[in-house]
This record gives structure tokens, C-alpha cells and sequence, in this order.
């Protein structure tokens, strides 16, 4: 009977340990899906902590892709209430998932930055750049718009993302699709080094794997910023692409009062402000100037290629297809 | 011999049971998954779909050639540096001691990262060369990938071969020797046929590795397609879609392994020599130049071995302005924030890790002695159920468990329970073998005179039985905990909200830039894999690898 007894108890406390945290796991607790990189969430819930302080606040960190995926698995039953940072374009794909929320001091984001119907708002935007690594051009002059690199010299020489691997990597495709058409989008699918995540791309050019990398501003100027000299930024002559990032609520979330009070938090001019400064992300928020408080540029000052996320998120399926044919097409 | 139903006959169907369930149930679902189209109906198209994309077929044959390049590699660093140990004196040789150590248990991915900060695109000794004019070779791709896993596995070789040159006997040597022939002739001979199934055994063993290997193929794999990198790109790609492509690169990383033990059964261990009464001749002591050849040839291979844990503390107390590592400025915040601010990927690992240990270890001695004391057709089931995990690759393990336990009566993912589960699933067979080959060395007149005079089965097994295998214990649990501390390819995959462990931490940080956190984390799972063994090599006087 003692070993009996003994696997009893053994069972029994691993189902109370099992117990125990989710017991705890349901106290004001929020659970945060989010593709941002550590230094921006703990930022963020730093300023949260004051803010809302009885939140407590679980985290479920990858791409937006894998982590749109994983709602869509689990959305039967959700295990996430909010997602934080996805691109408008994948948003839009997945509308049914998202749950409509008007926030309170919504206007002081403009109209162009907040999701249809109040299903998400925009927390930050991108601004699409090329991110240079001067140690490893070797002779190649760094590129001054997004057409140098449809060039011949450029073949295996730029990193991009995927754009079914993430947010930001879709609208630069779109955009480029936008902008020189089919062929000119095939043209950068010949040359291009694809990679599967965006912090493959950014993280690869400041290792010196490639030397220039499509990517987001905020990415490249934490390399910049951090002191690594043979990293630049260089924003397209011929106009560079936004890409606002939202967040929404997760439909039927099981926390859904306290994901309200962290989606508001995340909105706020506080968060905001301290996301610029500390971790370069460029507000949505009209009342914070950027160029006072760090040394990128006002996004006034930055020659815009206009695109419409309304249309870029319709078209999703089909660029992603076009773009895989491209790929196809070069190898 | 026929045995009670109770006791050991019904706990012989509680293991089966369990293992069923929790192994060859998760199994049967990954299969099936792999056969069936979006209808329910029976289809090879998942597979059929794998040989028309020509990115699977390149990752197939490159996973193979990672094996077969890696596995040589081990051969051509673990034979010579075991020859060396076993036959010579020389300075350094006794420092060979902590080695098998500490190429075993520091983390793959801690191994990845190390040689990253060193040796990739940015890397120190990189940057260093390039200052100087001279341009390393990418260390991403293949390069990466060959030299840190022949670095991490070559120890299984040496071990082995270690092990089979200190059973030899000196005398048919020198039988040799008498008889006339010359000295290499007879060390052709004589040696060969005593190595060579050591370094088979083991080939096979650090073969099946890199196929299954994640961690390192994700970090330093770039544009190189593998099998299971690829495997679970595609799991995250499905999530929420059809299971079957994911399914069936699944079935196909289970056959290569299968097929490599399958070999390695019916062929390899056919061909040991088992040595009786074996004098192994005495070290010769080297001179002058071959004494500095020997001593160089070990300081080398330590320090390769050693230079990841060395690189992770420096990194780890090392300033940092965001993914910017300040080399030279010291700081104590990556520490701070690993260990203050974000203590969760610390405590989970801690607690998943125990429970998986107890768990584990319990289940392991009941199995061993089931197994080794109560033969039987259903005991001998068990011994093949039981090791059956050694086929599945961590990524393939963690897919079949999520396919499983994601629905269902029994709802497991998304609960601290699926972790302890593939932690405990995927290191069993370590335990058996750990807990096995000390019941092996039990006389059962010992254990037949307990029950002689009167005690029951049960207490002679908690009273007799238990106490002997102590130290074996010990062991077992020791490198249960070291292995699921540090076990990263299917953790990642099962895990969600809060469930986050210290090697996942590593793994996102890395994969983020960060690889000053990545250190702070990388250090702290380091000290809590080293500080186990310490005291249990030091306190309990306990050899860890003998029985490996």
C-alpha cells in the first residue's frame, strides 16, 4: 500500500502545483500577447505598474504571425486578452478574432492610425527604412532609394522579412508593390536574402551577415543609439512606407475588465512618450513631438509614399501569393 | 519466472498505462494526423506534398549531411584525445577530469550564443582579425553549425572510447609483440577491434543528435535549410490550420532516428567484445616534445570546451546600450533585470524541473526494476515503451503533445503541466538507463532472504532494495535535472502564457538581439545546472558518468 500511497501524494501535489498557479493566474491578471522585444514591454509595464498598479500582467512573447496563429488555435479557448503591436495589414486579416473597443481620450490619435469599426488602435508607427551596415558594403556605395537595390550588384546582398512572417515586412512588400509594380517587385524578390522573423533581418545586418537590411526605424536606431558606428539609417529618396502597429482586445477574452484598463494604459501619452525615448518607437499620439525628444527626424520631415491599410489588409492574400511566385520565380 | 498479480503485476499495467497514454497516445495522434486530409479521410498528400518542395528535400539531405559531417568530426577530435589520456602522462591530464562535465551539461543554446559573440559577423575575435586586415570566414551556415556541435558532442566519443581502451588488456598486446610483430601492426589489430565498437555505439548516438539537434541549427543554421528547423517553422505556420505537413515532417525525423537505433541494434552491438579480468597497461609518461604536443593538443580542445561558459559570465556582467554589448564596461542591470525585474523564466524553470526529477526519477526506478527483476512478455513491453522517446527529436516530441492535449477530456496545453510532461517524457529513457545498470550489480539472494523471513515484497523493495540503489539515484536525478533544466525543442513549442523557462528566455532574447539579457539568463541556468553536480561530486562523492 505505501508505494500506492506514495504515487497518490506524488499525483497530488503535482496537480496542486498545477493548481496553485492557475489559481493564481486568475488574480487580476491580464495575459499580454506580444511580438515587441523585452526592453518595450518592461517599459511599457513600468509605466503601467504606476498607473494601474493591481494589474498583473502575463506575457506570451513571438512574431505577430505565430502569435495571430495562436489565437486563431486557441480561439475557442482564448488564453490571451490583448495583443499588442501588429501591423494593420494583419490585423485586418483576422477581424473576427478582435473585439471592438472605443477607449476613452481616443482623439488624440488621428483617424488615419485607428483600425475600422474600433477593433484596434494604432500604439506606435513604423517608418520603413534601410538599414545599412558600412563594414560589410565592401566598395558598394550604400543605397539611396529602394530602386538601387533592383540593381545586379545588389543579388544576395539585402535581407527582408517575409511578409507572412510579420506585420511590418507585409507593408514594406505592399508598399514596394505600390510603388514599381510587379516587375519592380520581382526585381527585389531576385536580389533579396528572405528571412523568416524581423529580428532575423535587423539583428542579422548589425551581426554583419548582410549588409543592408529592409527594415523599421526603431530597429536600426537601437544599434545606432547603442554605439555601434557602422550602423545607419537611410530613408528612400523616393518615399518611405508607414506601418502603424495596434493593438486590439482578444474576442472572448476571460480577463476582459483589466485587458480595458492595460489597453488604455498602453495608449496613454505616458507610455507613449516613454516608448520614443527609451526604446526609439515612434508615437501614433499627435501631442508628443518627436524630434525634440530624440534625434530622429518629425515625421513631417520624411518624404511619405502614401499607403492605404484599409486596402493593404484586403489584399493580403494576394500579395502574399504574388510575392511567393516572385521568390519562386528568382531561386 | 511467473510473477504475483499483486504487487508487481498491477504496477507493471499502471507503467504500461501511463506510458501509453502519455507516449505512444501522442504518437498515434501525430500519425494519424500525418494521414489525413482536411475531410477526416485517409491521404498521403502531406507526404506527398514534402517531396514536390524542393526546400524539404534540400533540408532532408542537409540534415544527413550535418550528421554524417558532425559525427566524423566527433570521431577525429574523440579517438585521438581518448588514446592520449588513457596511454600517456603528461602535464594538464588530470584537468581531462571535469571536461566530460562540462561539455555535457552547459546548454546548446548557451554553446550557440557564446561562439556568436566570439567568432560571428560581429564577433570579438571577428572584429579583432578584421581590424588587422584579416577576414574570418562567415562563421553562419555550415561553419557555425560543424565546429560548435562537434564541440558540444565530441565528448560522447571520447567517453566511450575512453571507457573501452581502460578495459583493455595490456598482455594481448604484448602477445602480439612476442610473436614478432611490429609495434603499429599490432596496435591495428589488437586496438581496432576493441575501439571500434565503441566509437559506433557512440557515433550513432552523437548521429541521432544532430539530426535532432534545434537550438544550434536555429542560431547558427541562417540560410542553411534542416529538418528541424524547418519542422517547426512549419508548426508555427499551422497553428490554427491543418496539423498534416507538421505532421509529417514529424514522421520522418521519428523514421531517420529509427532507423539509425534500428542499425545500431541489430548490427553494431552484435560486433562488442566484452573483456573479463582486463589489465589495462600502465600510462607511459612523455618527454620533451611530445610531452608539448600532448599538453597543447588537451589545452586546446579544453579551452574550445570551456570558452562558451566563460564567454556567457563575461557577457552577463557586461554594459549594454540596448542590443549594443559595451565589451570592457562593466554593469550589473542585465543581472539585475534577469533576476529582480523578470524572475519568472528563473522560478518556472526551478519548479518544472523539480517536478519533472521526482516524477521522472520515481517512475524510473519502478520501470528499471520491473524491467531488470520481474521479466516477463509485459516487462519486456515496458523496456521497449520506456525508450522509445530516444527517436523523437524535442520539436517533434512537443508538436505530438500540443496535437494531443489540446483538446479533448484531457486539456494540458497552456498549463504548467504540458511542460513537466515533455520535460519528464523526454528524459525518462536517461533515468532507466541510470537507475538499470545498478540494479544489474543487486544479487536477488539478497533480496529472496528479505522475503524469506517474512517481510513483504513491498517493504523488502522500500527496505533493501531502495538503499542500495542510493547513490544511483542520485545520479539519475542529478542528470535528470541538468537535462530538463536545460531542455529547450520542446518546451518551446508547448509553451504559452507564463510558462516561459529559462532556456525559451535565452532562446527569445537571442532571437531579439539581446544578448546581454541572454547572458544574465544563460549565467543563471549555468550556476544552477553546475551547482548540483558540485555537490553531489563533492559532498556524496558520487561519479556522475560512470554509468554513462
Amino acid at each position: 500500500m505505501k508505494i500506492k500511497s506514495r504515487i497518490k501524494v506524488l499525483l497530488q501535489s503535482t496537480l496542486a502545483a498545477v493548481g496553485l498557479v492557475a489559481t493564481m493566474a486568475h488574480a487580476q491578471t491580464v495575459v499580454l500577447y506580444s511580438s515587441n522585444n523585452t526592453e518595450t514591454i518592461e517599459t511599457a509595464l513600468d509605466v503601467v505598474k504606476k498607473t494601474a498598479p493591481s494589474l498583473k500582467v502575463q506575457q506570451v512573447t513571438g512574431g505577430t504571425g505565430s502569435l495571430m496563429k495562436r489565437i486563431q488555435a486557441e480561439s475557442k479557448n482564448p488564453r490571451g486578452d490583448v495583443l499588442w503591436s501588429g501591423g494593420f495589414g494583419t490585423l485586418g486579416a483576422y477581424k473576427d478574432l478582435l473585439q471592438p473597443y472605443k477607449a476613452p481620450g481616443i482623439e488624440a490619435i488621428p483617424a488615419e492610425f485607428r483600425g475600422p469599426d474600433d477593433l484596434w488602435i494604432g500604439t506606435n508607427v513604423h517608418v520603413m527604412v534601410m538599414m545599412v551596415n558600412e563594414r560589410q558594403l565592401k566598395g558598394l556605395a550604400a543605397p539611396k532609394t529602394w530602386s538601387d537595390l533592383m540593381k545586379p550588384e545588389w543579388k544576395g546582398k539585402f535581407a527582408i522579412t517575409d511578409p507572412s512572417k510579420s506585420a511590418t515586412a507585409y507593408m514594406l512588400v505592399y508598399g514596394l508593390l505600390k510603388q514599381f509594380g510587379k516587375d519592380g517587385l520581382e526585381k527585389i524578390a531576385a536580389n533579396a536574402v528572405v528571412t523568416s522573423s524581423s529580428g532575423t533581418t535587423y539583428k542579422g545586418v548589425a551581426a554583419g551577415e548582410y549588409p543592408v537590411g529592409l527594415t523599421i526605424e526603431y530597429a536600426a536606431q537601437e544599434y545606432v543609439a547603442g554605439g555601434q558606428k557602422e550602423i545607419k539609417l537611410v530613408y528612400p529618396s523616393e518615399g518611405s512606407y508607414l506601418a502603424p502597429e495596434g493593438m486590439f482586445l482578444v474576442k472572448g477574452a476571460k480577463n476582459m475588465d483589466a485587458a480595458k484598463t492595460l489597453y488604455n494604459a498602453l495608449m496613454s501619452k505616458e507610455v507613449q512618450e516613454a516608448e520614443l525615448v527609451k526604446n526609439f518607437r515612434r508615437p501614433t499620439r499627435t501631442d508628443i513631438q518627436v524630434s525634440k525628444l530624440t534625434s530622429l527626424p518629425d515625421l513631417k520631415s520624411i518624404k511619405i509614399f502614401p499607403l492605404n491599410q484599409d486596402t493593404a489588409s484586403a489584399e493580403y492574400e494576394q500579395l502574399v501569393a504574388l510575392w511567393n511566385i516572385a521568390v519562386s520565380k528568382a531561386r | 519466472m511467473k510473477i504475483k498479480w499483486w504487487p508487481w503485476g498491477f504496477l507493471t499495467l499502471v507503467c504500461l498505462v501511463l506510458l501509453g497514454f502519455f507516449v505512444l497516445y501522442p504518437l498515434g495522434v501525430l500519425f494519424s494526423n500525418s494521414v489525413l486530409n482536411d475531410e477526416g479521410g485517409f491521404s498521403l498528400q502531406a507526404f506527398a506534398s514534402l517531396l514536390d518542395d524542393a526546400d524539404y528535400v534540400k533540408a532532408f539531405w542537409n540534415t544527413l549531411i550535418l550528421g554524417f559531417s558532425v559525427t566524423l568530426c566527433t570521431v577525429l577530435v574523440g579517438v585521438p584525445f581518448a588514446y592520449m589520456v588513457a596511454r600517456y602522462e603528461f602535464p594538464l591530464k588530470n584537468l581531462v577530469a571535469v571536461l566530460p562535465v562540462l561539455t555535457i551539461v552547459i546548454p546548446e543554446i548557451i554553446v550557440g550564443q557564446s561562439w556568436l559573440l566570439v567568432l560571428g559577423n560581429n564577433g570579438i575575435l571577428t572584429n579583432l582579425f578584421a581590424d588587422h586586415g584579416i577576414e574570418l570566414p562567415s562563421f553562419y551556415g555550415w561553419t557555425g553549425m560543424i565546429f560548435s556541435m562537434t564541440l558540444v558532442y565530441y565528448t560522447y566519443i571520447y567517453l566511450g572510447v575512453l571507457a573501452a581502451l581502460r578495459g583493455f588488456d595490456g598482455s594481448l598486446e604484448e602477445a602480439g609483440l612476442s610473436l614478432g610483430t611490429s609495434p603499429l601492426v599490432t596496435k591495428w589489430r589488437v586496438l581496432v577491434p576493441v575501439m571500434l565498437p565503441a566509437v559506433l555505439v557512440n557515433a550513432l548516438v552523437v548521429f541521432t543528435l544532430v539530426v535532432g539537434n534545434f537550438a544550434l541549427s536555429m542560431l547558427l543554421g541562417s540560410r542553411v535549410p534542416l529538418l528541424s528547423v524547418m519542422t517547426y517553422n512549419t508548426f508555427v505556420s499551422e497553428m490554427g490550420g491543418s496539423p498534416a505537413l507538421q505532421s509529417a515532417m514529424s514522421v520522418v525525423s521519428i523514421g531517420i532516428v529509427a532507423i539509425v537505433l534500428f542499425v545500431q541494434k541489430r548490427v553494431v552491438e552484435r560486433k562488442i567484445y566484452t573483456m573479463t579480468q582486463g589489465r589495462a597497461p600502465a600510462p607511459e609518461r612523455v618527454r620533451s616534445w611530445k610531452s608539448a604536443l600532448f599538453t597543447g593538443s588537451v589545452g586546446v580542445i579544453i579551452l574550445a570546451s570551456l570558452l562558451p561558459l566563460i564567454v556567457v559570465f563575461i557577457a552577463a556582467f557586461t554594459a549594454t546600450s540596448g542590443p549594443v554589448m559595451r565589451w570592457g564596461s562593466w554593469s550589473l542591470d542585465s543581472l539585475t533585470r534577469a533576476i529582480r525585474h523578470a524572475p519568472e523564466p528563473i522560478l518556472n524553470s526551478l519548479q518544472y524541473s523539480s517536478i519533472a526529477t521526482v516524477v521522472g526519477v520515481a517512475f524510473a526506478v519502478l520501470v528499471s526494476y520491473l524491467t531488470i527483476k520481474k521479466r516477463n512478455a509485459a516487462t519486456q513491453l515496458l523496456d521497449y515503451i520506456v525508450v522509445l522517446p530516444l527517436t523523437i527529436s524535442g520539436t517533434v516530441l512537443g508538436i505530438a503533445l500540443v496535437q494531443t492535449f489540446n483538446s479533448g477530456w484531457l486539456v494540458l496545453a497552456g498549463t504548467s503541466g504540458i511542460m513537466v510532461l515533455a520535460y519528464a517524457v523526454r528524459r525518462l529513457p536517461f533515468a532507466v538507463r541510470n537507475a538499470t545498470s545498478t540494479l544489474f550489480n543487486i544479487p536477488e539472494s539478497i533480496e529472496e532472504a528479505s522475503i524469506s523471513l517474512g517481510v513483504s515484497p513491498l517493504m523488502t523493495f522500500f527496505k533493501v532494495v531502495l538503499p542500495a540503489m542510493k547513490a544511483s539515484l542520485i545520479s539519475a536525478a542529478i542528470l535528470m535535472w541538468v537535462t530538463t533544466i536545460s531542455e529547450l525543442s520542446a518546451s518551446v513549442v508547448v509553451y504559452s502564457g507564463g510558462l516561459e523557462t529559462m532556456p525559451i528566455a535565452i532562446f527569445r532574447q537571442v532571437d531579439g538581439g539581446r544578448l546581454g539579457l541572454a547572458s544574465a539568463y544563460g549565467a543563471a541556468l549555468v550556476t544552477v545546472i553546475l551547482v548540483p553536480i558540485f555537490v553531489s561530486i563533492k559532498v556524496f562523492r558520487i561519479n556522475l558518468f560512470s554509468s554513462k
